[in-house]
């Protein structure tokens, strides 16, 4: 629980970029904030983190914990791992920010933040009609800006994909909106082993600005940032020289050592160091953001460059620095304690190549707003956590859960959905539209029934889901089986009619 | 395995042949083998006391499935590379909806294995 008494905590070695601090400090905190050591009682609760490292509590603006990449258990790779604070990129659009805060906006000790897709529906994930122009649909310039007034500080960026087909258009389309918003944009320049011959990254480049942000930069597929003699083609480096951000994104394909040392070697360093933590690659080769930066050790950045660029250089880029990436007094009592271990370590990119190294990241503690969390990096590998999968076989525990209400709710849903013909989809037919007439007509089943978005939401997942994961009901509901679907939403309606 | 969790494997079709593994000894073979099943090349795992065959790459980017782990208490096979899952009792993906991955029978007939599709 947070704690408004003081706490000190007593002799680590404290980096804070931000303040110019890296030497032996005590911090202390109360009330949720940092606070000046000066002036502590005598009896004050201290904590002794002697022989470990404490930073402000690190930022990764880079991770997955809704939608079709998601986890059971959002905290296991926030705060468990040290992370204090943390961005959404991309699982919710427009058209289910709503879902997303239903599910998330509260209950998560991390702070979530969110940078959507300019898709309405967010991230797709399921395949790879990611770069379909046509899944844009609409874009509602004016409920992105009521969107974004109604909830201040939510939104930290837009996210576009450098996807190929129709030119350039998604990638315009991106950036102004972006601009429209006065957000930065967020360009994903990878996955292109999947679209041989997509040049739209080059494009990113080009129209980023200042303060726009550029990740996956090392990524090993076609259109990078190396020409084929492996140098910094110049388009990147003008970006970079104009004040374009270069962020890490680890990723599940988009960091390869190849590229990275030979960027290295040419004084291209990152901006910014993210996870792009998902289910498909938490257990491995990405694991942490503390493995990431771990990895930019390795590469030759220093401890306290690889501290920057997880505390003070995502809070400026993303203009958070009121409330986090630094120990100043006044600041919410975000930090991070880590170990730096040594031993014999493998450090392994999404080629699955390797390097050795001596040095391991191991976060330890972090506070979130004061309250004190003891960190644990396996907490995010139980496969509950990352393995969506629908019980098929057997009715889940959470089924005994639902309410009256809830019951209620799925027998009308069964009913608006009973008119509609879906498929299985196969990974080149998902019929993105259905997804939205899926979903029109769970909006308007839950509206009928006058339940909150949430406790709708809840009843899907926990009729199908042995663990509840967050993702966009469209598309959830498309994934499903149609006749399977019916038949126990219709079960369990009538299992309540039964008992009443 | 868990045999348990194939004994409700999905069942071939009838009529469906079952072939001779060629070259794999199932006493002093090294598992994952390689093997052929009509036109399939084909990887057969240990899986406790038993077999099952799957087809060598995954689906989702053609990797090797030499290295893979098995999950799930042994009821699905986790691509290492992107941690896409599959079935191993009628190979429907579990995480990564839309792909399949062709798995195989197999049995132990006195000192030879036999497979063949499961469809």
């Amino acid at each position: 629980m947070k704690s408004p008494a003081p706490i000190l905590l007593k002799g680590a070695h404290v980096i804070d970029p931000a303040q110019g601090i890296d030497g032996i400090e005590d911090i202390a905190l109360e009330n949720g904030k940092i606070r000046p050591v000066e002036g502590l009682p005598s009896d004050v609760e201290t904590i002794d983190v002697t022989d470990s490292y404490l930073t402000p509590g690190w930022i990764d603006i880079h991770v997955h914990v809704y939608g079709t990449l998601g986890f059971a258990d959002p905290d296991s790779i926030g705060v468990c791992q040290g992370v204090t604070s943390y961005v959404e990129a991309g699982g919710p659009g427009i058209g289910t920010l709503d879902e997303f805060l239903a599910l998330l906006g509260s209950g998560l000790k991390t702070a979530l933040f969110a940078g959507p897709y300019i898709r309405p529906l967010g991230i797709l994930g399921l395949n790879f009609i990611e770069s379909d122009v046509r899944t844009l649909t609409n874009i509602p310039i004016a409920d992105w800006l009521d969107f974004k007034k109604a909830h201040p500080g939510l939104l930290r960026y837009i996210k576009v994909g450098a996807f190929s087909g129709y030119g350039y258009g998604p990638t315009k389309i991106g950036k102004g909106l972006a601009e429209v918003l006065d957000l930065p944009l967020y360009a994903h320049i990878g996955e292109h082993q999947l679209q041989p011959g997509n040049q739209s990254a080059y494009e990113i480049y080009r129209v980023s600005e200042a303060g726009d942000i550029v990740t996956h930069i090392y990524h090993g597929n076609e259109c990078g940032i190396l020409d084929k003699e492996g140098r910094i083609l110049p388009v990147v480096q003008e970006a970079k020289n104009r004040g374009v951000l270069f962020d890490v994104g680890f990723g599940g394909f988009n960091f390869s050592w190849r590229v990275a040392e030979r960027a290295w070697a040419q004084g291209f360093f990152p901006d910014i160091i993210s996870s792009d933590l998902q289910q498909f690659n938490v257990a491995g080769p990405a694991y942490s953001l503390a493995n990431v930066m771990t990895c930019f050790m390795k590469l030759g950045m220093s401890l306290q460059d690889a501290v920057e660029k997880v505390t003070s250089a995502p809070a400026k880029a993303l203009r958070m620095t009121d409330i986090a990436g630094s120990l100043k007094p006044g600041l919410p009592a975000d930090v991070t304690v880590f170990r730096l271990d040594r031993g014999a370590y493998t450090l392994t990119d999404t080629a699955n190549h390797t390097r050795p190294y001596d040095q391991r990241i191991t976060p330890i503690m972090a506070f979130k707003s004061g309250e004190r969390i003891d960190c644990d990096m396996q907490r995010c590998q139980d496969e509950k956590n990352w393995l969506i999968q629908i019980a098929d076989d057997h009715e889940p525990e959470g089924v005994a859960r639902l309410t009256t209400a809830q019951r209620s709710f799925l027998g009308a849903l069964a009913g608006k959905l009973a008119p509609i013909n879906w498929d299985e989809f196969s990974v080149s037919t998902l019929d993105y539209d259905k997804s939205l007439v899926l979903q029109a007509a769970f909006h308007q089943a839950r509206q009928e029934q006058n339940i909150p978005l949430r406790d709708a939401l809840i009843a899907v997942f926990d009729l199908f889901l042995d663990h509840r994961f967050t993702m966009q009901i469209g598309l959830f509901l498309l994934r499903l089986d149609r006749t399977f679907a019916l038949d126990r939403m219709r079960k369990v309606a009538s299992t309540q009619r039964m008992v009443a | 395995m868990s045999g348990d969790a194939l004994t409700a494997a999905a069942h071939p079709a009838d009529g469906t042949t079952w072939q001779v593994l060629e070259g794999i000894d199932p006493d002093n073979a090294k598992f994952p083998a390689l093997a052929r099943v009509g036109d399939d090349r084909i990887l057969v795992l240990r899986i406790g006391d038993g077999f099952r065959g799957v087809e060598r790459s995954c689906p989702h980017q053609q990797r090797s499935l030499h290295d893979a782990f098995l999950q799930g208490g042994n009821t699905m096979i986790r691509c290492r590379w992107h941690n896409y899952v599959f079935r191993l009792n009628d190979g429907k993906a579990v995480n990564c909806p839309g792909f399949k991955l062709k798995v195989f029978e197999v049995k132990r007939e006195e000192k030879v294995l036999l497979a063949r599709p499961v469809t």
